[in-house]
């Protein structure tokens, strides 16, 4: 008998005879007799008025919590930026490898990316050479276009260091909550230093064709800084 | 009624898998809906924005009848009925329940009513909602991070970062359980 490790091979192992299960306690016809109300299909005739918008401006509607909200323009004929009004700002960046459209909302910058290119190259993780003292390597999760690693000094004290090779039509959603932003450079491209009311930090920024956020618990800058100029790729 | 949903979608194919998918589980969304927000007139608003989010989706699903859609019609409609659960919350200053930001149907108790669970089952049972939904999109279903990302509205960081968690957690528990691999 040894004991039992929780990876991937244990859950894809284990999970498929518990569904089965799942799958089993679903109600029967019985329990789900339900006889829709007049005013639902009222709300219906509503929704269906603002979906008339979808012919009148070309643009697919995004259907989230937010059904009230009317309809952003398409400002190019190439790209569509967003299906929701509640965008502050919206606009196109091009860089060498992919060009991606970024829509401002109250909560989070969201950013859709092309790939310009037909291919792009390999991706290249990047490991640090320097990580602070009391943090142990918990969590290292990669395929061929990502890197995820995760760091803990005690359970609520972490550290999280993520890269992720672009492809194309990949969706980005930032956070917008913080209480402030620096511009800064980390080896050697533009980043920003995003600082939460409570505290954590994060630091993000982008190579020609990989996204990068390097965050943590209690870190303060400095020791971020060291940890994302410390980012390598493996001999 | 089903005339207006109709018209968002596109091509005659998906006109009919829609109907199906409607004729086949409305009143399962509504069940899921009620079973987190505990209303009727709730339930049904989350039905409606759930049977919109599907329109997005409907070249996704291949099969009307199949456990993976029949999953997959349950997740859009708890993210509906969740995206609900935390606007009334916001809005009213009433006590809910805590049960919609974890909830992941089937919950256990209906489950051990018709089955016998492994200890590893059950375990995997005691994790909390949000942490097993994601595993049976992953391990059972075959939903790339991307996809269950964008399902449940989650960054991929974040999502990673819970994969993370919920193996850990789920490792406390079964070594709490002592469990080992005999069980």
């Amino acid at each position: 008998m040894g004991k039992i490790r929780v990876d991937d091979e244990f859950l894809y192992r284990h999970m498929p005879g518990l569904e089965e299960k799942l799958v089993r306690a679903y109600p029967d016809d019985s329990e789900l007799a339900h006889e829709f109300s007049e005013s639902f299909e009222k709300a219906m005739e509503k929704y269906l008025k603002r979906v008339r918008q979808k012919e009148k401006y070309g643009v697919p509607i995004r259907n989230g919590s937010r059904i009230a909200a009317a309809f952003a323009l398409i400002i190019t004929s190439a790209v569509v930026v967003s299906f929701r009004t509640d965008a502050l700002s919206m606009e196109r960046i091009r860089m060498k490898l992919y060009e991606y459209t970024q829509v401002v909302r109250e909560k989070e910058t969201e950013k859709r990316y092309y790939a310009t290119k037909e291919k792009i190259g390999e991706f290249v993780p990047l490991y640090p050479a320097y990580i602070p003292d009391g943090y142990k390597l918990m969590i290292q999760d990669e395929d061929e276009t990502f890197l995820f690693l995760s760091y803990e000094r005690s359970e609520y004290d972490g550290l999280i260091i993520d890269q992720e090779q672009v492809k194309d039509g990949m969706a980005v959603g930032e956070d917008n909550e913080y209480v402030r932003e620096e511009k800064t450079k980390i080896l050697g491209y533009e980043g920003k230093i995003c600082y939460k009311e409570n505290g954590v930090i994060h630091i993000w920024w982008e190579s020609e064709d990989t996204l990068y956020c390097v965050g943590a618990d209690s870190l303060d800058k400095e020791e971020l800084l060291k940890i994302c100029e410390s980012l390598k790729p493996k001999k | 009624m089903l005339m207006m949903y109709l018209n968002l979608v596109d091509t005659p194919e998906e006109k009919s898998k829609f109907k199906q998918l409607y004729d086949k589980y409305r009143n399962l969304m509504f069940f899921c809906a009620k079973e987190i927000l505990k209303d009727d007139g709730l339930a049904e608003d989350a039905v409606q924005e759930a049977l919109i989010k599907l329109t997005k989706y409907l070249k996704k699903i291949n099969e009307v009848e199949c456990h993976k859609t029949k999953h997959f019609i349950v997740i859009i409609v708890e993210s509906a009925s969740k995206d609900i659960y935390r606007r009334e919350k916001r809005q009213k200053s009433i006590s809910w329940e805590e049960i919609g930001e974890n909830y992941d149907f089937p919950q256990a108790e209906r489950v051990e009513a018709v089955s016998e669970l492994t200890d590893v089952e059950r375990a995997i049972m005691e994790l909390p909602g949000e942490y097993r939904k994601i595993f049976r999109m992953k391990y059972v279903w075959g939903y790339s991070n991307q996809e269950i990302g964008e399902l449940l509205g989650i960054r991929q960081s974040a999502l990673r970062q819970r994969i993370a968690r919920g193996k850990k957690i789920l490792q406390d528990i079964l070594d709490e359980m002592e469990v080992d691999t005999h069980g």
